[in-house]
């Protein structure tokens, strides 16, 4: 029963009605509006009251937005009950355009009634030496925010996206035996549900692997998600597979970090280890439902940009958090692990409601939108060169450089840099041999004359296996990036002159490269400006990016476009490689097949493959090694080489290898990576005569 | 064999593997991916009768010695807490999500 001794009627499943003396009113917590007096004006007030029903907090919250242009400001209050429907407290959180609201406290008066229109509220703000200011808003709904989920499926991969409370013997004593759904459990945590169409999509073809990348996943989710939309948005896209590329120690993932949006997506593996019940477990089908059920909640909750219970406290380089946060190791949350408390997993879910813990409600509730919602804040902070912690006697040297006389590109070219990391220590170092190609540990900042610096962001944060190496004194790794564009958009692009400069944090100590001027020249004419206009897209950025694309048919068709008015400058190589790499290797791809959705595998198209390839590669390698880069011309014309070979083509597959070589040498590449394709060379087959 | 998974707490981490005293394994840059409460996994190939572990973090001061029990295969989960490092032994492997 609420504190103020009030039985409340409310709807559905936020919150249960609660027994109690007298007729049940209805609930006073929800969502409160106010509008300009207008017709079809929209809301320029919001108060959040939740006070009673499920799991109340005792917390008010809300936004003021001007009625013009300008930053709106969020608050929050912790409230206690001061007179029957009559809620006080102070105001302990602000953010945004806080001069908005100079008050420090709130009353709040809520009328109840069992006719939704008829309820009511009035909020007065005082203190701050300010005069008090009083404000009435009108019931919108019991829920405190909207939120749409889509479950999709691979054949066989069994979701379960409901569960009986009660079907396993191991569970608390007094738990509500019912058939709770993953929509209930948001419902209870104050958001209105609604469901987009789920699908169910069929395995891959024999022959192609089952696990997920969370590329594909992503992939996947642009392609098969109705909702998708590179903007934030309340709406998540839920998705069950068999397993994932890492194995099946991952039982779910919020995979959705390779975008400018994150955590709209999430998986779960159900032939994980979450599929797995313990030894002589007394219900293990249950046992295997029920953390089925957890996983995708759990999954589902860091889309809500919710930590694990453990990590609400954590190293100041993650970023703050919005408040300060407890760890709880022991909390019987969906957030936490039920491994990972004393006494295991059994203890766990012999202790758990099917809730989340209070400071995360909290946060889902009444935090600004901007931190919750999907699509909308990332999961870390960045961190900038101002703290950079340089050693006096670094024991490496970085170096950011272009394979060109002149660091110059064209307009519309792909602009692509080089970075090279040198022992210049008298000892011989222990480096993880991907130490360039992670951004955990490397930060790019690119700034165009009288523009404020960007941070370079990859469309893709990979996490590598490490790989220890002994980097010998006056040894070197490279590391090919392309620069032009990321989730920060296109940052290296327009004509003008940059400065690009990397740091890289090895062993505590931040390597600082050379600052490197560069420019890009302007267009040749209107109709490179044309060009422009689709080429400077996200899409075209993530075909380049990520060396082709099935699904953005937009970007490839720009990229086509690109390949033929521009045919012969360097702008075509970057288009015929991702055009040529896509059609030259078999792809699984996500289709509508008789109005149901299902996975193809695609062949490759070597006819294509060989015609944008050639082109790209072999037809002019000097230009070609110049504008990719001679570390990504090298990769290219290897793998193409290979997909010769594999097409029973090795001596096409020769001589693509012989130009590589000869192409790397006139530009005096070190000898070690022309040995490289020489040992290719000789692991060839030789052709049938 | 016997895996020893880093897990919560690590940034950009030096992480040194000894065993019985002798150094079988060091990882530069060690870094949590939040999502999983994991970062990375060093499966060492012990030398027969190991009894002692050492993990130490050695730019943050940290360390540890764990005396092993017998049963192999085994998994050992390491986190970066507030009071120095954490370690969780099982006999089968972690489970993320």
């Amino acid at each position: 029963m609420p504190d103020d001794g009030i039985a409340v009627f409310e709807p559905i499943d936020l919150p249960i009605p609660l027994p109690g003396p007298g007729f049940p009113v209805p609930a006073a917590s929800g969502l409160y509006v106010r509008r300009l007096a207008v017709p079809f004006a929209r809301v320029i007030e919001e108060v959040r009251l939740d006070v009673d029903g499920r799991y109340p907090q005792m917390t008010a919250s809300g936004v003021i937005r001007p009625v013009g242009p300008g930053v709106p400001v969020h608050w929050i209050a912790k409230l206690r009950l001061a007179a029957p429907n009559t809620w006080k407290g102070g105001i302990w959180y602000k953010n945004g355009n806080v001069l908005a609201l100079p008050q420090t406290n709130v009353v709040i008066v809520a009328t109840r009634n069992i006719i939704p229109a008829n309820r009511s509220l009035r909020i007065s703000f005082s203190g701050g030496g300010r005069p008090e200011v009083t404000r009435d808003l009108s019931f919108e709904s019991s829920y405190f925010r909207k939120v749409e989920f889509e479950f999709d499926s691979v054949e066989g991969a069994n979701p379960v996206t409901s569960i009986a409370t009660c079907a396993h013997p191991n569970r608390p004593a007094n738990m509500a035996c019912e058939k709770l759904s993953i929509e209930t459990v948001f419902r209870r945590a104050g958001f209105e549900v609604s469901r987009s169409g789920d699908n169910v999509m069929p395995g891959p073809a024999p022959g192609a692997d089952a696990v997920w990348s969370d590329q594909e996943m992503h992939d996947a989710m642009q392609a098969q998600w109705s909702r998708f939309a590179n903007r934030p948005q309340w709406a998540m896209w839920v998705f069950w597979a068999a397993l994932h590329e890492m194995g099946a120690g991952l039982g779910g993932i919020m995979f959705d970090s390779i975008g400018p949006n994150h955590r709209q997506g999430t998986a779960i593996f159900t032939e994980s280890f979450i599929g797995v019940p313990p030894r002589n477990d007394a219900n293990p089908a249950a046992w295997v439902e029920r953390m089925r059920f957890w996983t995708a909640v759990h999954e589902m909750g860091h889309g809500f940009n919710l930590a694990h219970s453990w990590q609400k406290q954590h190293p100041p380089e993650w970023g703050n958090s919005w408040i300060p946060l407890v760890n709880d190791r022991e909390a019987r949350s969906f957030m936490n692990y039920p491994d990972n408390v004393a006494g295991g997993q059994t203890a766990f879910f012999a202790d758990f409601a099917f809730r989340f813990n209070d400071q995360e409600l909290l946060f889902m509730r009444h935090a600004p939108e901007s931190f919750v919602q999907m699509g909308n804040a990332d999961w870390f902070e960045d961190h900038g060169f101002r703290e950079a912690a340089v050693s006096p006697e670094p024991t490496l040297a970085l170096e950011v450089r272009v394979n060109r006389q002149r660091p110059v590109f064209e307009f519309l070219e792909a602009a692509m840099a080089e970075l090279k990391v040198t022992n210049i220590g008298g000892r011989p170092l222990i480096v993880d041999s991907g130490i360039l190609a992670t951004s955990h540990d490397l930060t790019l900042i690119i700034q165009r004359d009288g523009r404020p610096a960007r941070q370079w962001r990859p469309f893709a944060t990979y996490c590598l296996a490490e790989d220890p190496i002994v980097l010998a004194p006056g040894q070197s790794l490279y590391q090919a990036v392309f620069l032009g564009a990321g989730t920060n958009g296109w940052d290296l692009a327009e004509p003008g002159n940059y400065l690009v400069q990397a740091c890289l944090s090895f062993g505590g100590e931040d390597i600082v490269s050379n600052p490197m001027r560069l420019r890009i020249l302007p267009p040749r004419g209107y109709e490179e400006e044309r060009l422009a206009q689709d080429v400077f897209s996200d899409g075209v950025g993530r075909v380049l990016a990520f060396d082709g694309s099935r699904v953005l048919g937009g970007a490839v068709d720009t990229l086509l476009e690109v390949s033929e008015r521009l045919a012969g400058r360097p702008a075509a190589h970057h288009a015929e490689v991702a055009i040529g790499l896509a059609a030259g290797r078999p792809s699984k791809l996500l289709v509508e097949r008789d109005g149901a959705p299902a996975i193809q595998v695609s062949s490759a198209d070597m006819r294509e493959a060989r015609q944008r390839l050639d082109s790209a590669l072999v037809a002019n390698s000097g230009q070609a090694a110049e504008t990719l880069g001679h570390i990504e011309y090298a990769y290219y014309a290897d793998r193409y080489a290979g997909m010769l070979a594999g097409a029973g083509e090795p001596e096409a597959a020769r001589d693509t290898l012989v130009t590589l070589g000869k192409t790397l040498t006139r530009r005096g590449v070190p000898g070690s990576i022309t040995d490289r394709v020489t040992g290719r060379l000789a692991s060839l087959p030789v052709a049938a005569r | 064999m016997i895996a020893v998974d880093l897990q919560d707490g690590f940034f950009r981490d030096r992480v040194v593997v000894a065993v019985d005293g002798l150094e079988l394994a060091h990882r530069d840059g060690v870094t949590t991916r939040t999502q999983l409460g994991f970062a990375a996994t060093i499966e060492l190939a012990e030398p027969a009768g190991t009894t002692r572990l050492d993990i130490a973090l050695p730019d943050k001061g940290l360390a540890t010695t764990i005396d092993l029990p017998a049963a192999r295969p085994l998994w050992l989960g390491v986190s970066v807490a507030d009071h120095g490092l954490v370690v969780r032994i099982q006999e089968r492997p972690f489970g993320y999500v």
